[in-house]
């Protein structure tokens, strides 16, 4: 009975205190900011607190296109042994609708552009101490200009907005109309040249510094001069990418790291080649987990990792010999009966093969081996590869652990000073091949012990030697696809089949035969392919959008 | 007034990992709750001295001011999301009721019999809309019950006949965007006519996972000693779902059903499944009626038998009272989908199933 009234008493207490709340929130007591949130007042008071915002769009740079499905799935580097992956599915059958997208989309940019526009607008805004608004304004521009470069390649001309969208005060100046291809272009190469003096030579670790707003521009002259957008091959476009790479070069402030094996791993971040990445931290939701989702699937008898990559013959019969000629060249001393023999040192670090020892066991893929790592042809029956390769460029021993394990801190580059090289390369021979060519393209050559190039090659010859070059120095870093595009090379290269190695074992001995592997259907219509439709969700959502000509109205 | 939101790690700068702030969604201060207008008409009668009880009920409710996201008003470049707002309108209408009926016929036998049953119909008035969906009647969410589905209209597979001699289609025979199509898989109904199938051949296939009609039937049987109840549940209009991983064999290292032998060959046109890949094709796995499975059913719930043991007997053993039992769950299921717990709305069949459980037991009071 006592116990009842206690608890009576108890509920007319608190009748009591929530009638006295009822008529106090008539005066806003309970507007009060939750704990974990700032307000406008607060954020932009102090450079430390503002720096959380910009510190938030770092974090939103996107990494590769996906580790597991990787970006080179999308070109003739390397296929998905899964059938329903989007680059297999979807992307190399030509079949991408604005309805269904793979994940080569990028529209999403957006959501960091109008990051990048509200970090800029507060801040100068602000009272906050003018050296410091500079260079964070500069960075915060350059995130901008380097996400518009993401959208420009990806599907030409895309809305350029520089303010911050109010559908409050703007009404239906929110809806934005599409910018040119020169005009979004030029937005992006004027905005890197105009932030590179405000930008510092040598930044903090992975900010954005004077050699990254540079190369971003320099690249951009690139895929400008390149034959995509290029029509009438315009000389002056090519002297222009070759004279912003020449400035990053002469910065003096990069250099190619020493060893190439392991300049991707965590231990050797923000090492002196990087320019520009994407930053990842091990044991947390940030972390990377390249090596439990590409390299080989099973070792020792355990699934180590995802499988997802498998590279193609293609890209495999591209590495030189070690004595620096293409496989092609009769004197290189290839042996297509034991074709991984006295290969240039980047096909050890990149590919793993049948025969290479990894983990301290050797990789069997011959077909009749019966290894959980043998070639299956009938492509996707079984969880087994597609290739008799698997990627090992980046990938961390003590991190392959199967699946998304983000257990790596291993940042994911961007730009790397290689990449400049070769681009000059590029770049310079297009204007007219000289000593300076031969020079980058060999400094990049020297660090993996390949001798020089065979000086006075022709203009052609030259093209050709760098093209190769590019994709055995760049695999598995998202620039093939790109590469592809601009070159012009992706109706050609894409469609067709892929061929893998196909190794079996006669009398005790394995004889190898270059066969196609899974993958029929593969197209590329230069009609419409060479831009990605815009996502049926942002043409419904905006209709002063037009889509990209052949993708239909939606 | 803006609030932005801290979190982290979001990435490693200067040689440390670092916090990061961000805006929250565009704020909607002018929130209020849901507002519901509700109409019921009923009826409760006992006739012939209980013989027949009737409980009935017409249900309407007119739900107002209902939380949605107001997305789709602005373009995708706008860059942060919206916080819902008070304007979606949603009907529920529908009939409830339960009959009974109990009578004793004499001291040995009395029995009880009793049915209840709900239909339930819903319809959303006012939702968020894009024009592209709203514009084409086949698409247009408004005025559909919440949780329909839209897709493809499966027409059955690819026959032999439906390609020339190189493998290529016949004229006349709208093209799918998913990848090659061979013999064997799934054709989709070309609702334009233009002959090709995409977004503007999407219609509404089957109905919603929540069933529109559940219904329940019990009884109860007296004799003497003996005592019977019966409880037997179903439900009606209702569809699951069922994306590859329900149909496919060995899909992601499960195994397979006995039903996936029956797949399409020549010989077998009209098979219950697409012909046989290795893995799910994108054309066999696209949003449509050739995975929606009708998942009605009537199940036998639970089942009691009991027998109380004459005083005579149990009085000697010194027990007041002595009853033994036997009863079961789930004894019997009548429903058209195949390896499927129908109560299931799991679209992989992957939750824990109902069991089927019997049991025997002795009731003892000292």
């Amino acid at each position: 009975m006592k116990n009842t009234i206690m608890i009576k008493m108890k509920i007319a207490a608190v009748l009591v205190f929530v009638l006295a709340l009822a008529v106090s929130s008539c005066q806003n007591y309970l507007d009060v900011i939750p704990k974990e949130r700032v307000s406008d007042a607060t954020l932009w008071a102090e450079t430390g607190n503002a720096d959380l915002f910009l510190n938030g769009i770092y974090g939103s740079i996107r990494g590769p296109i996906d580790f597991f499905d990787h970006g080179d799935n999308y070109t003739d580097n390397s296929i998905s042994q899964y059938l329903w992956s989007g680059s297999r599915s979807l992307y190399v059958l030509g079949i991408e609708t604005p309805g269904t997208t793979s994940s080569l989309q990028q529209w999403s940019q957006f959501t960091n552009i109008r990051k990048c526009n509200v970090f800029i607008s507060k801040v100068e805004a602000s009272d906050l101490n003018p050296d410091w608004k500079k260079v964070r304004i500069a960075e915060a521009r350059f995130l901008r200009a380097y996400f518009y470069s993401v959208l420009w390649t990806t599907y030409g001309g895309v809305p350029i907005i520089t303010d911050v969208l109010d559908r409050n005060t703007q009404g239906d100046e929110i809806f934005r109309a599409r910018n040119t291809d020169a005009e979004t272009y030029q937005f992006i190469v004027d905005e890197c040249a105009a932030i590179a003096a405000d930008l510092p030579a040598v930044p903090g670790a992975s900010r954005a510094g004077k050699g990254a707003a540079l190369t971003l521009k320099a690249w951009c002259e690139l895929f400008n001069a390149s034959p995509l957008k290029n029509v009438s091959n315009d000389k002056s476009r090519w002297a222009l990418a070759a004279a912003t790479y020449k400035q990053v070069m002469d910065l003096g402030v990069y250099s190619l790291f020493p060893d190439r094996e392991t300049l991707f791993f965590e231990s050797n971040n923000n090492n002196s080649e990087v320019i520009f990445d994407k930053t990842y931290l091990g044991g947390t939701n940030i972390g990377n987990s390249r090596s439990g989702l590409q390299p080989i699937g099973v070792v020792g008898g355990a699934q180590q990792s995802w499988s997802g990559v498998n590279p193609t013959q293609e890209l495999v019969d591209e590495y030189a010999m070690a004595n620096g000629l293409p496989i092609t060249d009769p004197n290189s001393g290839y042996d297509p009966q034991n074709p991984y023999k006295d290969r240039e040192k980047r096909f050890y670090q990149d590919i793993n093969y049948d025969g290479a020892f990894w983990m301290g066991f050797e990789s069997v893929y011959w077909t009749g081996s019966g290894s959980l790592n043998e070639l299956d042809l009938n492509f996707g029956s079984t969880n087994r590869p597609c290739t008799v390769y698997h990627p090992r460029k980046g990938i961390e021993p003590q991190y392959y652990v199967n699946g998304h394990n983000l257990l790596s801190s291993a940042n994911w580059v961007i730009f790397r000073f290689a990449e400049v090289l070769l681009g000059y390369a590029e770049a310079q021979n297009e204007v007219g091949p000289d000593e300076s060519v031969y020079d980058a393209i060999n400094q990049v050559r020297a660090r993996v012990d390949l001798p020089p190039l065979k000086a006075g090659l022709t203009q052609e010859e030259l093209r050709e030697a760098i093209y190769r070059e590019r994709r055995v120095e760049l695999c598995f870093e998202d620039k093939r696809w790109p590469d592809l595009i601009r070159l012009k090379l992706a109706e050609k290269l894409i469609p067709g089949t892929v061929h893998t190695m196909k190794i079996e074992r006669v009398n005790g001995e394995k004889v190898y035969e270059v066969v196609p592997t899974g993958g029929t259907n593969r197209a590329f219509d230069p009609a419409k392919n060479y831009l990605l439709p815009i996502p049926a969700s942002a043409m419904n959502q905006n209709n002063k959008l037009v889509q990209n000509p052949g993708y239909g109205d939606n | 007034m803006s609030l932005y939101n801290i979190y982290g790690p979001a990435a490693v700068l200067d040689g440390s990992a670092v916090q990061a702030a961000s805006e929250g969604s565009e704020s909607n201060p002018g929130i209020t709750w849901e507002r519901a207008r509700k109409t019921n008409i009923g009826i409760e009668a006992v006739l012939w001295k209980g013989l027949l009880r009737i409980e009935g009920d017409y249900f309407y409710e007119h739900r107002g001011n209902m939380l949605t996201s107001p997305t789709v008003v602005v373009p995708a470049e706008y860059g942060v999301g919206l916080s819902q707002v008070n304007a979606g309108e949603m009907e529920n209408s529908g009939i409830d009721f339960n009959i009974s009926s109990s009578y004793t016929f004499n001291k040995d036998l009395g029995v009880t019999l009793g049915t209840n049953f709900t239909f339930a119909k819903n319809k959303l008035v006012q939702v968020f809309e894009s024009s592209v969906t709203y514009d084409n009647p086949n698409r247009r969410v408004t005025g559909r019950p919440l949780g329909t589905r839209f897709g493809y209209e499966a027409l059955g597979y690819f026959q032999l006949e439906d390609f020339d001699e190189s493998q290529n289609l016949r004229p006349g025979i709208a093209t799918q965007p998913w990848g090659e199509v061979f013999p064997g898989d799934v054709r989709y109904r070309d609702v334009n006519g233009d002959g090709q199938i995409d977004n503007n051949d999407i219609v509404p296939i089957g109905v919603a996972d929540i069933p529109q009609i559940i219904y329940g039937i019990f009884a109860n049987v007296s004799y003497k000693r003996f005592s019977l109840d019966l409880l037997f549940q179903g439900a009606g209009k209702t569809n699951i779902y069922g994306s590859n991983g329900y149909w496919h064999p060995f899909n992601n290292g499960r195994g397979a059903y006995k039903s996936n032998m029956d797949y399409w060959t020549p010989e077998n046109r009209n098979a219950s499944h697409a012909r046989i890949t290795p893995s799910p094709t994108s054309n066999n796995n696209q949003m449509s009626s050739y995975l929606m499975f009708n998942s009605s059913y009537l199940r036998l719930k639970s089942l009691n038998l009991a027998y109380s043991i004459p005083e005579f007997i149990s009085k000697k053993v010194a027990l007041q009272n002595a009853r033994v039992f036997v009863s079961g769950q789930n004894l019997l299921t009548f429903t058209p989908i195949i390896n499927y717990d129908p109560e299931i709305i799991n679209s992989q069949g992957l939750d824990y199933p109902q069991q089927r459980v019997i049991s025997f037991g002795v009731n003892l009071t000292f």
